[in-house]
């Protein structure tokens, strides 16, 4: 719907102060996309292709051109038709095209479908670092949450069609003072000591001990643990995934999807 | 726009189907005129016949007479020392000289008691006396009276007798070769033709006072409209018969074959093109093929309107001395026509294959997605698509005639590119640069086309798996659809009424362009001329109608096109 490729049945899509379904040709000219695997012309060359796609904007220029295919990384086979291309570069080439005319949003439907974690990596860099240079906002519609975990900012969660959420990361991340978290600890001669505070506790297969307090009472449990004659090497807390919190925003509704 | 039409031809001109299209339309664009050349040169080296082998080989006694009058024949015109081809001699009386030997020798298998079914086995004794012309008064004579069946009946002295007659008909034809000039031929001609404007004159007579007894028989009114047509047809004849002889027209020129081919062809099926393809009008007294005298009168009128513009622009080419392409030995004129009309029905299927596949590659292959993402509305990207299209459609066009031109103006030996070709407008004979007709023709098929186009550029755009389908049907309807067309309304005339106001008549109107003498020439009128030849669709339907509902069609589909294309969904 944002790109124009579906019908808005109702609501309004406003990008860069133009509305997508009345001012399509100016709100769209601010946009670039990927959807799913971006499949372009297989008869054309990598250049060819991306000369398709910059005759339609304005002062696109040669030297543009070939700035995106450095981004990209893709200099050495650029002029091979895209027959030959790997999914990673047609990906990579997908991206050129989307970011050729600096667009203001990118927006990535499924980007990482059929990559390999190696093609994933590059293609996360490739992310990172157009939103340095570029300056630009990256929309990203995925099913990959662990993917959007280590990609994204901020996070809306659909479910049902409906935008039920909006948070950053961060705010998935952070824990509150009075809030019960899961703590895991590299610790020596401690399991009599926990015994005897009576903290439920597990030893995991790394030989960690795992236990649940509030991040308030942390200060106290460390001061008293080394007073005790317990080494303390590592405190983590356990961080929530965005996994869980999507399943909590959807009260473990399956479907639905995940973006920002 | 400049940029999305510019990606559209690159596109179509970088796709491999579209190539081998491309290379496929070149490829008849050079074979065409190099073959008929070729086929031409084959020709030229023809070996005579061995008649001794055919002689030796045939098993029956009938045909061993056959192919050894032929042998006599030729013997005759070499021991004379008369050319083979293009001697009026040779041409004119070899057919002659060997029926009445055929039948000298037929008279005499009946005196030596052959049976008659061994004649009647090996051929119809009757299709040999048709093509005598040497004194046409009495071979026409001699083939009603004297077929072969009627030889077995003679007795024994009439055999005799007939068998004197026939010698001295053989000595009469040898006899005019050896001492006639052509000036002699010419006048041969022109005093069977007197005759037989005579006979027609006197039918018409007759049939009008057969009338006057009862004005309203509508089979009378049909045989006088019959006579009246068979004393036309004489009345041309007996004019061309006139030309020959008064110009003195050099045998084997184009003014002769012009008089040969189309103006006597015409007279002698002249009641045949403008009365006879319905003669079930009166067969077994039902009126079969027409509602009534009045609807009869009506087809018989545009029958006649075409044959007269024929007749008319004929005259003009022979008072006016521009040549007929048709009459040439070798026209180059003519083959650049029919070549360029042919190697045209191909582009027109590269333009359906150009509309069927721009929108059928975006969406099997998902392109399209990345393709309407961009700032150029739906409209803008279908509108490229379709121009590229017509640019594919010019280009390949324009490419055509210039290598057809090239190619057809170098192998042909009549170089007659300046002459003009001949075209009945409005009542009035006008001459026309023969590049500037083939250009109308060719813009008038393209534009055509473009219903079948249009159509299959609608179902490309709307149905994502549309396209192969698309393809086939449109060029399946390209293909077929005018011969079935013209099947159907030669097959029952009554189909006029449902087709007419239909766009099927009128996919190719160019068939509807040009004069009509190549359909009357040459004794051509079979049933495969009739249909295929296009004079059906001459008569039956508009081209102007033609044009506004094939305007329409084109409009509406596009119409179609472009709104469904603007709401459609793209998904996934």
């Amino acid at each position: 719907m944002i790109l124009g490729l579906l019908k808005i049945d109702e609501g309004q899509i406003s990008i860069c102060g133009c509305d997508v379904k009345n001012d399509f040709e100016n709100a769209i000219a601010n946009v670039g996309g990927i959807i799913e695997n971006p499949e372009m012309y297989k008869n054309l060359t990598g250049k060819e292709n991306l000369m398709q796609y910059a005759r339609m904007y304005k002062n696109i220029t040669k030297e543009r051109i070939d700035e995106v295919v450095k981004i990209v990384g893709l200099e050495g086979r650029i002029n091979d038709k895209i027959s030959k291309y790997s999914l990673g570069m047609r990906q990579r080439l997908g991206i050129a095209q989307a970011i050729l005319h600096k667009p203001k949003l990118l927006v990535l439907d499924e980007p990482t479908n059929g990559l390999d974690p190696d093609g994933i990596k590059q293609l996360r860099e490739i992310f990172f670092n157009i939103t340095r240079k570029e300056k630009s906002a990256v929309l990203v519609s995925s099913h990959m949450l662990a993917e959007l975990d280590l990609m994204c900012d901020r996070i809306g969660i659909i479910d049902r069609g409906r935008l039920v959420d909006i948070k950053t990361m961060n705010e998935i991340r952070t824990v509150s003072d009075e809030e019960m978290n899961e703590y895991e600890a590299e610790l020596e001669g401690a399991e009599e000591f926990l015994k005897a505070n009576n903290i439920a506790f597990e030893i995991r297969d790394n030989g960690r001990f795992a236990f649940s307090c509030k991040k308030s009472e942390i200060p106290a449990f460390v001061k008293s643990a080394v007073e005790n004659g317990v080494s303390i090497y590592a405190l983590v807390p356990k961080q929530k995934t965005l996994e869980e919190a999507y399943m909590e925003t959807t009260s473990h509704n399956v479907k639905g999807g995940v973006g920002v | 726009m400049t940029g999305l039409i510019k990606n559209e031809i690159i596109k179509t001109g970088k796709s491999g189907f579209i190539r081998v299209a491309l290379c496929f339309i070149l490829m008849i664009c050079i074979l065409l005129p190099v073959g008929s050349y070729a086929i031409r040169s084959i020709e030229a080296e023809r070996v005579p016949n061995d008649y001794d082998s055919m002689i030796a080989d045939e098993p029956s006694q009938v045909g061993k007479k056959y192919y050894g009058t032929e042998k006599e024949a030729e013997k005759f015109f070499a021991d004379n020392k008369i050319d083979e081809y293009g001697d009026w001699r040779y041409d004119e009386y070899y057919t002659t000289l060997q029926s009445l030997s055929m039948h000298k020798a037929v008279l005499e298998l009946k005196k030596q008691g052959i049976d008659e079914k061994a004649v009647e086995n090996f051929f119809m004794y009757e299709e040999l006396n048709a093509e005598m012309t040497f004194d046409e008064k009495t071979a026409t004579a001699m083939s009603t009276e004297d077929n072969y069946k009627s030889v077995f009946e003679l007795e024994d002295d009439e055999v005799e007798a007939k068998l004197k007659e026939a010698d001295k008909m053989i000595e009469q034809c040898k006899n005019f070769i050896l001492t006639a000039d052509v000036k002699d031929f010419y006048k041969n001609k022109l005093a069977n033709r007197q005759i037989d404007y005579n006979t027609a004159k006197t039918a018409v007579t007759n049939a009008e006072k057969a009338l006057s007894t009862s004005p309203e028989n509508e089979k009378k009114k049909y045989e006088l409209d019959m006579a009246k047509a068979q004393l036309d047809a004489m009345e041309l004849s007996l004019w061309g018969a006139k030309y020959v002889f008064d110009n003195n027209v050099e045998y084997g020129s184009w003014q002769y074959k012009t008089v040969v081919d189309i103006i006597n062809c015409i007279a002698d099926s002249y009641t045949s093109y403008v009365i006879m393809p319905k003669s079930e009008f009166s067969k077994g007294g039902e009126k079969l093929a027409f509602k009534s005298y009045e609807d009869y009168a009506e087809h018989m009128e545009k029958s006649k309107k075409a044959v007269d513009d024929t007749i008319a622009i004929t005259k003009y080419s022979l008072e006016n001395n521009v040549p007929l392409p048709e009459e040439m030995d070798d026209s180059a004129r003519l083959n650049f026509i029919d070549d360029v009309n042919s190697v045209m029905c191909l582009v027109c299927i590269l333009m359906v294959a150009i509309a069927g596949t721009t929108m059928f590659n975006e969406y099997s292959s998902g392109s399209i997605r990345l393709l309407l993402i961009r700032p150029k509305s739906r409209g803008k990207i279908l509108m490229s698509k379709l121009l590229t299209v017509v640019f594919y459609g010019i280009v390949s066009a324009v490419a055509v005639i210039a290598i057809l031109m090239a190619l057809d103006g170098t192998l042909h030996s009549d170089k007659d590119f300046t002459v003009p070709y001949l075209l009945m407008k409005g009542g009035k004979i006008i001459e026309i640069p023969t590049l500037l007709f083939v250009a109308e023709k060719t813009a008038v098929k393209l534009f055509s086309s473009f219903v079948i186009v249009a159509c299959v550029f609608l179902i490309s755009a709307l149905f994502n798996k549309g396209g192969i389908f698309a393809i086939a049907a449109g060029s399946g309807a390209m293909c077929l659809t005018y011969p079935v067309m013209m099947i159907c309304a030669e097959l029952n005339i009554n189909f006029k009424g449902l087709l007419t106001y239909t766009v099927l008549p009128y996919l190719d109107l160019s068939k509807y362009m040009g004069n009509s003498v190549a359909n009357f020439a040459y004794d051509n009128f079979s049933m495969i001329n009739e249909v295929f030849g296009g004079e059906s669709a001459r008569l039956q339907f508009n081209p102007y109608l033609g044009a506004v509902i094939a305007a329409f069609h084109i409009a509406l589909f596009l119409g179609i096109a472009f709104y469904g294309f603007k709401k459609k969904q793209i998904k996934n």
